[in-house]
This record gives C-alpha cells, structure tokens and sequence, in this order.
C-alpha cells in the first residue's frame, strides 16, 4: 500500500501557505499579524486566521519552525524557521528556480529574468 | 469586539488546538480587524470551516499525518458510521420487501432468494463484527470511567440510552397495536398506524445515530493499545467486506426482481408512496442510496485503516 504522507522536504507549490511563511520568517522571527503583512507585502497573498495557523501547525509538527520565547504579550508569540526548515525551504526554492528556468527558456527569455522578474 | 468575542469564535476548534494556538489565533483576529466592528461572515464561514477541520485531523479522520494509532482510531471509526447507515438502509430495505418472495414468479426466482438471503446474512455478521468490537473496547471504557472520565461521555450515553429507551417502548406499543389490526390496515389501510409505524422508525433511526455519537465519543476518549487498535481495524476490514457484500446482494435482488417481477417492485413496494410505478420506488432508492453512501464512508475509513495497519504504534513514519 503506497504511503500518502508527503515527503520530509515536500512544502507543496510556491503560493501554498508553508512556503509564503517559512519564505517571511526566512527574514527573522515574526508572531502571526506579522506573518500575514508580510507575506501579503511580498507575495499579494491574503492568508487567512485558519489557514495561516493551520500552516503554522503542521510546519511546527514537522520541525520546519519553532516558537520563540514569549516576551510580555503571550498572546502573540512570534515563530522562527529551524535548520531543517531552512533545508526544505531551500529544495522547495531549487524547484522552484528549476521550472522559471525551464519556463523562461522556452519563452526565449532566458538571461532576462532576473530575481526581480522579467525586465521591460 | 471583545477579546472573548474573538474567543467565542474559536469554538470550532478541538479543545487541544484551542489551548495551543486559540489565544494567538484571537489575537492574530483581534489585530486584523481593530477598526471594523464584527469579524466578517466570510472569515467566520472560512474558520469554522478550518475549525472542522482540525477537528477531523484531531480525531484521525482526515489527513496523513498523525501517528499510525490515531489513523487507525480515525479509520475505524468512520467504518463504524458507515455501518450506522446501512443499518437504516437494512431497515428501510427489509421493510420494503417483506413478503416478496410470496409475490414474486419463480422464474429467476434463486438469484433474487440468493441475493436476499447474502444481505440478511452480510447484517447479521456485520452486527456480530459491531458487537464484538464493543466487546473488545469495554474494559477499556470500564477504566476509562472508574478513573473519573464519566463527565466528559455522560451526555451523548445518556441522550443514547434515552433514545434507545424511546425507541423500545414506542416498538413495543407497535407490535401490539400490529397485533389488533388486519393486513390490509397495517398496509396503507389504516392511516394513522401509518403515521405511528413513521414516527417510531424516524425515533429507531435518531436512537441509532445517537448511539453511533456516544459510541464515537467514547472511542475517540478511551485508551487503547496499538495491538487493540489494529485488532479494531481488522474487524473495520472486515465490516466493510460484509457491506460490499450486502451492496452486491441488493443490486442482484432489485435486478432480478426488476426483470422478474417488475409489478412487485411498481406496486407492492412503498405503497401508498408517491412515485411508487416504477421499478425503482423511492423507498428502495433511498435503501440503496444509503447502502452506497455509508459504503463510500466505509472504504475511506478502510483506507486510512490499510495504509496505518503495518506502520508502528506511536510515531509518525
């Protein structure tokens, strides 16, 4: 019987809420209201209560990120990426450059793209 | 909004979830909407959706990755409200074709007695396999409960036992209330023993979900070793063999009958129903459309199951 269970590293495609947020907390530790301002800021995503903390979760069950310690407000408790979850951040982004490499060399537009995107 | 305003709104979630993430979460709400006045529908459509969620996860129904025993729990259990609706199914169904045999031309006569006879027997295994899970999981509960965890399942046995008391009664007052009349008022003949027979199945059928939920409810609370739990699987395997089988069984009786005997099927079955001239009357629609939804219920739990069985006990592999 194959497993279902997704790979160690698998974070799922590059606008799916586990990369949005190991990609801001890649940045430094950041409490939820944080995350969501940031990844709307450099991703355009709008993740909501329940979908960024039941991201948050399963990223926590799996060692990707870690709570910090709570400072005077308990009640926002920032979050910082793990060493494992810097190595699956770091696969998820190699397959990521992988297909906008395949993708601008089939547009003819490789050498173009740059990390800021395609230039006018 | 008050702060036990954006609480409230967690409510959705399991009790474990709360207590970790639901302050954070009614912060995180709390900073998102300081200026507006409510929380919008959507966002509390969308949370009591994630809230459900969790709680599906939680109790191992959905998702892959809790440990094996909590898959396996989950697994079972959703087998276990499969069979909750094949019971209805089986009731409806014996219901519907009480006599058929005497109804019915001899022609392709064994096909349809063969059929009939597999789904008696698929229930009557199916019950044993249902009971004896109970067998194996009451020393459990017997802990459970002398340890003080009575509170928490008090309710859902008690509404259970209630509806169950009901239901027996009501059955009681049937059978002899049966007794007094002739064939053709307990058929139709008699309207207000109709409207009885309705109202003791639809209290049958709310006695038999509520028994499902406490059953549910103490299953999910009690302690149960790896080896127990795959011994319950086991048994889900097989309960979903025997609805399999009971499935098959009603397709080849209905066949049969629908080539064979199509007036017993148009006239005889659900009588004094609307939309009875057909070979495929609503009652014996809605037995099979409950066969085949508790049986979907069934294999997704047989999944999960089959995928935990060989796995290890605690750890997620």
């Amino acid at each position: 019987m194959p497993r279902r269970t997704a790979p160690k590293g698998d974070l799922g495609r590059s606008n799916e809420p586990p990369v949005l947020i190991l990609t801001s907390l890649a940045a430094g530790p950041k409490h939820g209201y944080a995350l969501t301002k940031d990844i709307e800021e450099f991703a355009g995503v709008n993740l909501g209560p329940g979908t960024l903390y039941g991201a948050i979760a399963r990223l926590e069950e799996r060692g990707f990120i870690a709570p910090e310690p709570v400072g005077s407000d308990a009640r926002r408790r920032p979050y910082r990426i793990t060493g494992e979850g810097r190595v699956a951040l770091e696969a998820a982004v190699r397959e990521m450059r992988t297909l906008a490499d395949v993708g601008a060399s089939r547009l003819g537009i490789a050498g173009r793209v740059s990390a800021g995107g395609v230039p006018a | 909004m008050t702060v036990e305003g954006y609480e409230h709104l967690m409510r959705w979630y399991p009790t474990q979830w709360r207590e970790r993430y639901g302050d954070e979460m009614a912060a995180l709400l709390e900073d998102t909407y300081a200026t507006a006045s409510e929380v919008p529908l959507r966002q509390r459509v969308r949370l009591a959706w994630s809230g459900l969620g969790e709680r599906a996860r939680s109790a191992g129904l959905a998702g892959w990755s809790q440990s094996p025993d909590v898959r396996l729990r989950g697994g079972s259990l959703l087998v276990l409200s499969g069979w909750a609706f094949f019971v209805v199914a089986g009731a409806i169904f014996a219901k519907s074709a009480d006599h058929w045999s005497t109804q019915s031309p001899p022609s392709g006569h064994w096909v349809a007695t063969g059929g009939f006879n597999v789904v008696g027997a698929a229930a009557g295994a199916g019950s044993l396999i249902v009971l004896l899970a109970a067998v194996v999981v009451l020393p459990s509960f017997v802990r459970y409960v002398s340890s003080g965890g009575w509170r928490e399942v008090s309710r859902p046995i008690v509404v259970a036992l209630t509806a169950v008391l009901a239901s027996a009664v009501l059955f009681v007052v049937l059978v002899a209330w049966a007794h007094s009349l002739n064939g053709h008022q307990r058929n139709g003949g008699l309207p207000i023993y109709g409207w009885f027979f309705v109202l003791v199945s639809l209290v049958f059928f709310a006695a038999l979900a509520c028994g499902t939920v406490a059953a549910v409810a103490v299953a999910c609370r009690v302690e149960l070793s790896h080896r127990m739990l795959q011994a319950l699987g086991i048994m889900a395997i097989a309960l979903v063999g025997v609805m399999a089988l009971a499935v098959v069984s009603l397709v080849a009786w209905w066949a049969s009958e629908a080539l064979h005997a199509p007036g017993f099927l148009a006239q005889v079955i659900g009588n004094g129903m609307p939309f009875q001239s057909s070979v495929a009357p609503p009652t014996l629609l809605a037995s099979g459309i409950l066969m085949v939804f508790g049986l979907a219920l069934g294999v997704s739990g047989l999944v999960r199951v089959v995928g935990s069985l060989g796995a290890g006990g605690g750890a997620v592999a």
